[in-house]
């Protein structure tokens, strides 16, 4: 009996000998197509929008200047994918939930927040996307004035639309992600109700006209 | 020491390490074997694809991603159960591999799903009166037809084309050599030894050696779930992937079962034969 295991043993042994060598770069790019666990097909998001009611309050504190923050512990930032927010343009007749990052699943259930920019309250261009015959039809009734309401878990923004424009879908001075002032850009394709791909983008910008800043720390 | 008894001990390990390449011939030819059932025949990804509702999948998908190109440019979502169906879903991805094992790197052809998006959406921009601008419906048409050709590519095809037919090609005739090779140490063994029962003895080893090496292949296919940790972005092929897996390792469990009841009956005549030449003796 015990033949036949120096026999398996010598079996691998040669061929771990005679094809390793050969072999060793087709079996590091296996390691690359499999993982520790199997991969998670569902199109489920997590929601972690817990809207701030009438009568509560968040936490703040004082910054140097004297102005009120919201204490950076009690902010949960959203990761990509998440819904962290909604967002209404009463004139608009827009109602719709807010999600980090523009993709598939953000745009089929809602408008989402370009991955590169920043969340309402950090003081920097909340850039906004969502599709023209869905969620963000009603912007054709965008006009300056209009107030837009961003609800998240730490804090509701009012902005007030400036104002309008139609440019091109690659024009990167439709936008200014280093702001440094809060701003809100929400986008969407144009012409409204008409059937194909687009290459034009309509623009509306506003100004936060209310909303507690997110306090800034050492690692921000 | 006398001639004899050295000559016996030479030829105990000439023998024994004849078996020992048997066992390696054996081991290494079941596993191109499977190889080449599982992975350059044709027909088998079809089983499996079947097996695993892979068009109705695929159709399903594509659809979703199809829905996500419709939210961008105005078409709602069932305008899109009328552009794509598992039947054109199937035949295309026949086609596909029909080429690609016939030793074709083509891509996928979209004319028949191209033809049917632009009479669709003829059709439902008379019935909706809507607006269309001609280059935003080709640009539209266009990305539709690079989503569906992109669904429908296995990944990687394309790349691993020449290892691919290089290995199909090759493949039959290292089967072919690794058997003539097994037969001729099978012969050696019959005819080397004056008395068979020795010549089982070593069959038995040899099996039992490929037996036990097969054995441990299985257990560590079973012991990692065959190829449920594989990452691909289909699940559609994901699901294909894990049925080929499992039925590999079935496969394995198959021939291991062949290689455990040969050795048994290997050792079983070997055990019979050594008995009759003693009681002859």
């Amino acid at each position: 009996m015990i033949l036949p295991i120096i026999f398996c043993l010598g079996i691998f042994l040669v061929i771990y000998a005679a094809l390793v060598p050969s072999v060793r770069p087709f079996v590091a790019a296996a390691g690359m197509v499999f993982s520790d666990s199997e991969k998670d097909y569902s199109t489920e998001y997590k929601n972690i929008f817990v809207p701030v009611k009438e009568n509560e309050t968040v936490e703040t504190v004082t910054n140097a200047e004297g102005e009120a923050e919201v204490k950076s512990e009690v902010v949960e930032y959203p990761n990509y994918g998440n819904q962290f927010g909604d967002i209404s343009i009463p004139d608009c007749g827009i109602e719709c939930p807010l999600f980090m990052g523009d993709g598939d699943v953000a745009l089929n259930n809602g408008v989402g927040i370009y991955y590169g920019s920043f969340v309402p309250g950090y003081g920097g261009t909340t850039l906004i996307a969502g599709h023209n015959n869905t969620y963000f039809n009603g912007l054709k009734n965008a006009a300056p004035g209009q107030e837009i309401t961003i609800r998240t878990s730490y804090g509701n923004y009012k902005y007030t639309i400036r104002d309008t424009a139609v440019k091109e879908a690659l024009d990167t001075t439709a936008y200014d992600l280093s702001a440094d002032y809060e701003n809100l850009v929400l986008y969407t394709c144009y012409p409204f109700d008409e059937i194909g791909l687009t290459s034009k983008r309509f623009f509306v910008y506003a100004d936060l006209t209310e909303g507690v800043s997110i306090e800034k720390t050492a690692a921000d | 020491m006398s001639k004899k008894p050295l000559s016996k001990k030479f030829r105990d390990v000439l023998f024994s390490v004849l078996s020992f390449i048997l066992a390696l011939f054996l081991f290494l030819n079941s596993l191109c074997i499977l190889i080449s059932v599982f992975v350059f025949n044709k027909n088998v990804w079809l089983d499996q694809m079947n097996a695993s509702n892979y068009y109705s999948d695929k159709t399903d998908e594509i659809k979703n991603k199809l829905v996500n190109l419709g939210n961008a440019s105005g078409l709602p979502a069932e305008f899109f159960d009328r552009v794509v169906d598992s039947i054109q879903v199937s035949n295309d991805t026949e086609n596909y591999l029909d080429a690609y094992f016939n030793g074709s790197n083509d891509l996928i052809d979209t004319t028949a799903f191209k033809q049917t998006f632009y009479t669709q959406l003829d059709e439902y921009v008379k019935e909706k009166n809507a607006k269309i601008d001609d280059s935003n419906v080709d640009y539209l048409v266009k990305n539709a037809e690079h989503i569906y050709a992109r669904s429908l590519e296995i990944p990687l095809f394309y790349r691993l084309f020449a290892y691919f037919q290089a290995l199909k090609g090759w493949l039959p005739v290292v089967i072919a050599v690794i058997s003539a090779l097994s037969l001729a140490i099978v012969l050696i063994l019959l005819f080397g030894n004056k008395w068979k029962h020795r010549a089982f003895k070593y069959y038995y080893y040899a099996c039992a050696g490929a037996f036990l090496s097969l054995i441990a292949s299985s257990i560590i296919m079973t012991a990692v779930g065959g190829l449920r940790k594989i990452v691909l972005e289909s699940r559609a092929l994901y699901n294909v992937a894990v049925t080929c897996g499992t039925s590999v390792t079935v496969a394995l469990w198959v021939i291991c079962g062949f290689f455990f009841i040969t050795a048994f009956v290997m050792f079983f005549i070997y055990r019979t034969m050594f008995f009759k030449s003693l009681s002859s003796d």
